[in-house]
């Protein structure tokens, strides 16, 4: 008997690998012979398995349920934060922006800077990726400072 | 097992699952006895590791190639979480405290020192002597199943050790057909030990 634990976990394993071929490998009617000494009645067995599967199945989907309920929940209680802005004040965001980091600014192009020339669906974006740079505070944080 | 590419297109959870309320009582004797197989010398129990493997492949995190049987995805998972229960085992879990997004900071309480100290060291020390012991002993008796049968326990002793195929069947000079059945026998008398 070897005396390292790590042989005989490694051993198991292999026995383990082994014997797990053997099974996938082996015809069904051997396979139901030897289980229905082993666990009695195939059928009674396999109806245990799928009740087993669908427990595993119905508590993930509650647990999936919950998530989403949770996950509803968190955004109407923080609605994003730039949808709720008027355009004059997403514009003046946005220059704020632009004057507190002036490394960014000057890969923007004049327009850009002042403002000029963007859809409002443009200043939204410039503004979420300054909020996810880490340029501007996020809107829901500067709306708490008010 | 067989190998699926990465590009190989996968089956959706709902397809997993269809696919698993239509196995055949054959099907599950398999799965049962894989699960039963790989709980060898773990200490999380063959249903368990059934239940997790069925969790995994309906929330995706395990993906299933189109070509690769259910049967054989599900034992590769259990084979998976077997081997993953142990390190786990040893790790723990890191908990850390959370504040929903945007919520203001809350104060968060100094997070303890991630060096384990002596008695952490000593109860894991010990927690693993037990499980090594548990391993050896186990190994032991499943040899020990085979005393009666000398042929037999070679096979078994050669699997342990990790001999397979021709190699094996040589060192006990039987022919295929009387080899196939021992190999039944051994699978057999190991399966009862383990529901035992």
């Amino acid at each position: 008997m070897t005396g390292n634990p790590n042989d005989a976990r490694e051993a198991l394993r292999r026995l383990a690998d082994a014997l797990a071929e053997d099974t996938l490998n082996a015809p069904d009617e051997e396979v139901l012979q030897d289980a229905a000494e082993i666990y009695g009645d195939t059928d009674k067995l396999a109806a245990d398995m799928l009740r087993l599967f669908e427990q595993t199945a119905s508590e993930q989907g509650k647990a999936r349920l919950a998530a989403a309920r949770a996950a509803i929940a968190a955004i109407r209680r923080h609605p994003s934060g730039q949808a709720r802005l008027d355009p004059s004040e997403m514009r003046r965001r946005l220059q704020q922006a632009v004057a507190a980091d002036p490394e960014t600014a000057r890969k923007l192009t004049v327009a850009a800077r002042k403002g000029e020339g963007l859809s409002d669906e443009d200043v939204y974006g410039m503004l979420e990726d300054f909020e996810e740079l880490g340029v501007i505070p996020s809107s829901d944080a500067q709306d708490s400072d008010k | 097992m067989p190998v699926a590419g990465p590009a190989d297109p996968v089956r959706a959870p709902s397809e997993i699952a269809a696919a698993i309320r239509a196995l055949t009582p054959a099907q599950w004797a398999r799965l049962r006895k894989v699960a039963a197989h790989y709980a060898l010398g773990r200490t999380m129990e063959a249903k368990d590791l059934l239940q997790e493997a069925f969790r995994r492949a309906l929330d995706g995190e395990r993906r299933c190639p189109v070509v690769v049987d259910v049967v054989r995805f599900l034992a590769e998972a259990i084979r998976s979480i077997s081997d993953g229960e142990l390190k786990r085992a040893k790790r723990g879990p890191v908990l850390v405290p959370l504040s929903a997004p945007g919520d203001p900071a809350t104060q968060v309480p100094e997070p303890a020192d991630p060096a384990p100290n002596a008695e952490k060291l000593r109860e894991a020390a010990e927690e693993d002597a037990e499980e090594d012991d548990r391993r050896q002993s186990q190994r032991q008796q499943i040899i020990g199943l085979f005393d009666d049968d000398p042929v037999a326990q070679v096979i078994v002793e050669g699997l342990l050790e990790g001999t397979r195929g021709e190699d094996l069947r040589a060192l006990t000079d039987l022919d295929p057909i009387a080899y196939q059945s021992k190999r039944r026998l051994i699978r057999r008398r190991i399966e009862r030990f383990l529901q035992g």
